[in-house]
């Protein structure tokens, strides 16, 4: 049966900005800090205390804006956003209404088919802004706890157009708007440290000309929660909309705990901001030049990254994914890929090794490409197994020891294995010489016959490769 | 011989370098009068004594070793109770902040420092710079020191009252719409409101941000000048602070003195008869023909809109009012009502806003409203803009305008406090200068029958106090008004 009423979805998402210190004060931010030291004359919202802007988040909001191809507005102001709330100091958040740093502008998505393909979409945005990000309170018992270490971070509003079709769609949104600002380096978007937060806003109607109540869902902390209130909400509004009912405009939250919707409290949902200019900071004007330069910083996109690594390198979807997502690592890989030329391995080894254990292990990669080179070169020509090639990559990363040192070290282990497997060929050649014969005279599988034999003289377990290689030296 | 605590800044500094007294003999002599005479002014909110005589210690100290810090080194001056100070009060007027201790220095407040200025004590106002004659104070009304019985203006109050009566030689208060030069008139001294910019606003607890300003209460138009100096500069604590080049205003002075220097001056043309008392209107009439005689050329000049300017001042005030004043919500350093379980921000505003800032932050609330935004902020902004391009043609034929600083002299207590409309019409001519950014100066120019001071406003162009101080400076040096203070 076909779906008579379509959804429209649209995402503001909340990114804090990796500034090294907050929008409109000098204090630096650091998650978990202890309660209330980071904080100033500003931050407490003391009588006589001032914004003073900090460029670095211009900076880094043009960047974005430029990433998704939004229009830069060359002169811009804040307004205040005036509300009574115990985790905001002054009673007002700067933030910008009637005019925003970008505006316009498009992520774009990957969704995967059934066939193993991908189509991509475009998810117009509306516009990009600043603001300073609001403190923190925790209920306890009876008492309620302010902690306002968070209040006046840069917080950067990326805002949707509600072109978002389902709570899919809504995954691969949020993970390429991830990926590309992971890309650019302005934030480390980690959801677990609130650093990117979500608001999503629901529609449904039959005709796309003639959009439905809109409904708001806010403060959504993870993708899961995105996709899990998206499909509540859908199928809630459906079964209302079936029945002949009507959608009230509402805000809600999402309920964690019994994963539903829940209408927020009337007062919380219908508040007038009042929002004016801000008079204690000027209007920003930027030039030209200076977004142009900022533009110069903008690296290969994501999408575009990993088109080149399935073309000229044949990588998987997969791994290609991954690799494209990470600035360093696809350095590495193309400068390893440069110096040996085995970028399949190189990507797989990449990926499945150094990737994970740095991402376990919270590490900075320390292996320089030219010796991640050598190591696969010495799989590639039967030096060493690739188990051994795990673990020295391992202990490179684990350990900080000189690779050089680690290499020689397993090499040499190798080694003694090596002379020993040497002198097992010899002499299964020496007590074989009519197969030799036959080798020699043509039939070249015969050596399969006598890798049989060295195997068995083993007693562990060798590439069989690398006993061929052995052997056809020997004769 | 004046009596030594009614001495300009200029004179004590002269006589301090020379020795004749030490700053901590003179700021006795300032704590002791104030002992005296405040249970009948209350012009002090707090006065810290031994702080006050360690700083003048430090100062005679420097001295004998010929270490000063400046020419104001061992000076005591008073700030007005909402500019922040290290350790010491910011009540701003109010039983929101009565126990508020601040913890940073103004920018201002640091220069003072900086200069070995001796901090003598924190003047009374007008409970969070809302109102005209310091009868908004949670901490009492200030008496004017020529009568008991009549009001010191404001919201300064605290400050001019201080400084007329002789209890602090010089004072930093603040003028929003008026607050300096208004107090200064009804107290016949000398009151400065700077460019809009010149003077950072870091540490001044915000009224309405753009209208806001840090200015000094003196005896003279030359100490006037010499605090200018000090306090003057750019700030990047304060992101509407100008970089502008800070000339010499002292040498500006006299070398406009020495050069005989003319210039030509406008005299506003605002329904004068309608609303000026005539003893007023006298006084500001032989203030006119004195530079005219002088040679310096007259030209009548019709402010356009100038009618439109207290009831957009008041809209725009009162909106940036209402926001600002949002922080006070008994959460982190105010008032808080006691065993409270709930509505704690609105129990706390209930209980410990007055009367006068209930009624501003209402109507800013309402301005600011999304039914009313443009019909009365953005209206009353638009008409703003227009009436400092109307100053801006007027500049351009003009150096300066003149005019009465208040309508009235000083007027009676409890008179004015159950009609806000009449006490709003207190700032007629001064607002001009918040909503432009212009400078203006107000100084003594005559005394009605019941012995009340009457002032006169000069405004200047933007960044031109060395003109605007010279002019003024010209009016000062041939009367004798500042050799005129009360019998206290």
């Amino acid at each position: 049966m076909k779906d008579i009423y379509q959804s429209f979805i649209g995402i503001e998402v909340h990114v804090q900005l990796n500034t090294k210190s907050k929008m409109f004060t000098k204090i630096p931010y650091k998650y978990n800090s202890p309660v209330n030291t980071l904080i100033d004359p500003y931050v407490l919202g003391l009588p006589g205390s001032l914004p003073v802007i900090n460029y670095d988040a211009i900076l880094k909001a043009v960047k974005v804006g430029l990433l998704f191809k939004s229009n830069i507005n060359t002169s811009f102001s804040w307004d205040r956003k005036n509300y009574f709330y115990p985790d905001l100091p002054k009673g007002y958040q700067i933030s910008q209404n009637y005019s925003k740093i970008c505006t316009g502008g498009f992520v774009k998505i990957e969704l995967p088919l059934k066939n193993n393909n991908y189509i991509y979409k475009k998810i117009n945005l509306h516009s990009i802004h600043l603001e300073e990000d609001v403190g923190k309170i925790i209920h306890q018992n009876e008492d309620s706890l302010i902690d306002l270490n968070r209040a006046g971070v840069t917080l950067l509003e990326i805002i949707s157009k509600p072109e978002i079709k389902n709570a899919e769609e809504a995954f691969y949104f949020l993970k390429s708007l991830r990926n590309h600002l992971l890309c650019i380096g302005v934030s480390n978007c980690d959801l677990e440290k609130g650093e990117m937060r979500f608001d999503v806003n629901i529609s449904l109607s039959k005709n796309k000309n003639q959009l439905g109540t809109k409904v708001e869902i806010k403060n959504l902390n993870s993708v899961f929660y995105v996709k899990e209130s998206i499909n509540y909400e859908i199928n809630r509004q459906k079964k209302i909309l079936l029945n002949n009912g009507s959608i009230n405009q509402e805000t809600l939250r999402w309920d964690e705990k019994n994963m539903i919707t829940v209408p927020m409290r009337k007062k919380e949902s219908s508040i007038d901001y009042r929002y004016f200019p801000d008079p204690d900071l000027p209007i920003i004007n930027i030039s030209k030049k200076m977004i142009s330069d900022i533009k110069k910083q903008i690296p290969i996109l994501p999408f575009d990254k990993k088109k080149i690594l399935i073309k000229k390198y044949n990588l998987s979807n997969e791994i290609s994914s991954l690799l494209s997502i990470d600035n360093e690592l696809y350095k590495f890989f193309e400068e390893t890929v440069q110096i040996y030329n085995n970028p399949i391995m190189i990507a797989n080894f990449i990926i499945n090794d150094i990737r994970k254990t740095l991402l376990l292990n919270n590490l900075k990669n320390n292996i320089l490409p030219q010796n991640l080179a050598k190591i696969i070169k010495m799989v590639d020509e039967g030096l060493i197994y690739k188990q051994i090639a795990k673990q020295i990559i391992l202990d490179i990363l684990l350990k900080n020891l000189d690779s050089d040192n680690i290499i020689n070290h397993y090499l040499s282990k190798n080694n003694i294995n090596i002379l020993k497997i040497k002198n097992i060929c010899l002499e299964v050649v020496e007590s074989n010489i009519s197969i030799v014969d036959t080798i020699k005279s043509g039939k070249k599988n015969a050596i399969n016959f006598l890798v049989g034999k060295v195997i068995k003289s083993l007693n562990y377990n060798v590439d069989a490769n690398i006993i061929k290689k052995i052997l056809e030296e020997i004769i | 011989m004046k009596n030594i605590f009614f001495k300009s800044i200029l004179e004590l500094s002269k006589l301090l370098s020379k020795k004749y007294i030490s700053s901590y003999e003179l700021t006795k002599i300032y704590i002791n009068r104030a002992k005296l005479i405040e249970k009948n002014l209350n012009s002090f909110i707090s006065l810290n004594e031994d702080y006050s005589l360690h700083l003048a210690k430090e100062s005679d100290y420097r001295r004998s070793i010929d270490k000063t810090l400046g020419k104001l080194d061992g000076i005591p001056i008073s700030l007005k109770d909402n500019i922040c100070e290290l350790n010491q009060t910011l009540t701003c007027g109010s039983k929101m902040l009565k126990d508020y201790k601040s913890i940073y220095d103004a920018t201002v407040t640091k220069k003072l420092k900086n200069n070995g200025m001796v901090l003598l004590g924190r003047t009374n106002m007008d409970e969070f710079a809302m109102g005209s004659s310091t009868e908004r104070s949670y901490f009492g009304s200030t008496s004017n020191p020529w009568n008991f019985k009549y009001t010191a203006g404001g919201s300064s109050g605290g400050s001019a009252a201080a400084v007329a009566a002789g209890i602090t030689p010089l004072s930093l208060g603040s003028d929003t719409g008026g607050s300096i030069r208004q107090p200064a008139s009804h107290c016949g001294i000398v009151g400065l409101k700077p460019t809009y910019g010149l003077i950072s606003r870091y540490g001044l607890t915000a009224f309405a941000s753009s209208l806001d300003h840090i200015g000094p209460l003196s005896h003279t138009v030359k100490d006037s000048a010499l605090i200018l100096q000090l306090i003057a500069g750019y700030d990047n604590k304060d992101s509407t602070s100008l970089k502008v080049k800070i000339p010499n205003y002292i040498k500006s002075i006299e070398k406009n003195k020495k050069n005989n220097k003319k210039w030509t001056f406008g005299v506003m043309n605002q329904s004068y008869d309608k609303i000026v008392n005539h003893e007023v209107q006298s006084f500001i009439l032989k203030a006119i023909d004195f530079y005219k005689n002088k040679g310096h050329k007259m030209t009548n000049i019709n402010i356009k809109y100038g009618e439109l300017a207290p009831p957009i001042y008041y809209i725009l005030s009162s909106g940036e009012a209402s926001s600002n004043l949002s922080r006070y919500d008994g959460v982190r350093y105010t008032y808080r009502p006691k065993n409270i379980n709930k509505n704690l921000i609105s129990k706390t505003r209930e209980e410990g806003f007055g009367e006068e800032v209930k009624r501003r932050i209402l109507l800013g609330t309402y301005i600011l409203g999304i039914e009313n935004y443009n019909s009365f902020y953005i209206k009353a902004q638009k008409i703003r803009t227009l009436i400092k391009n109307n100053f801006e043609e007027i500049f351009k034929k003009v150096d300066f305008l003149i005019s009465p600083t208040v309508s009235n002299t000083a007027f009676l207590k409890n008179t004015k406090i159950d009609n806000p409309l009449s006490m709003y019409l207190e700032d007629v001519f001064t607002i001009f200068c918040n909503l432009t950014g212009y400078p203006g100066i107000s100084l003594p120019c005559g005394f009605s029958k019941e012995g009340l001071p009457i002032g006169f406003q000069i405004i200047g162009k933007p960044f031109k106090e060395d003109d605007l101080l010279s002019f003024a400076n010209e009016f000062e040096e041939a009367h004798n008004y500042y050799n005129i203070h009360p019998n206290l």
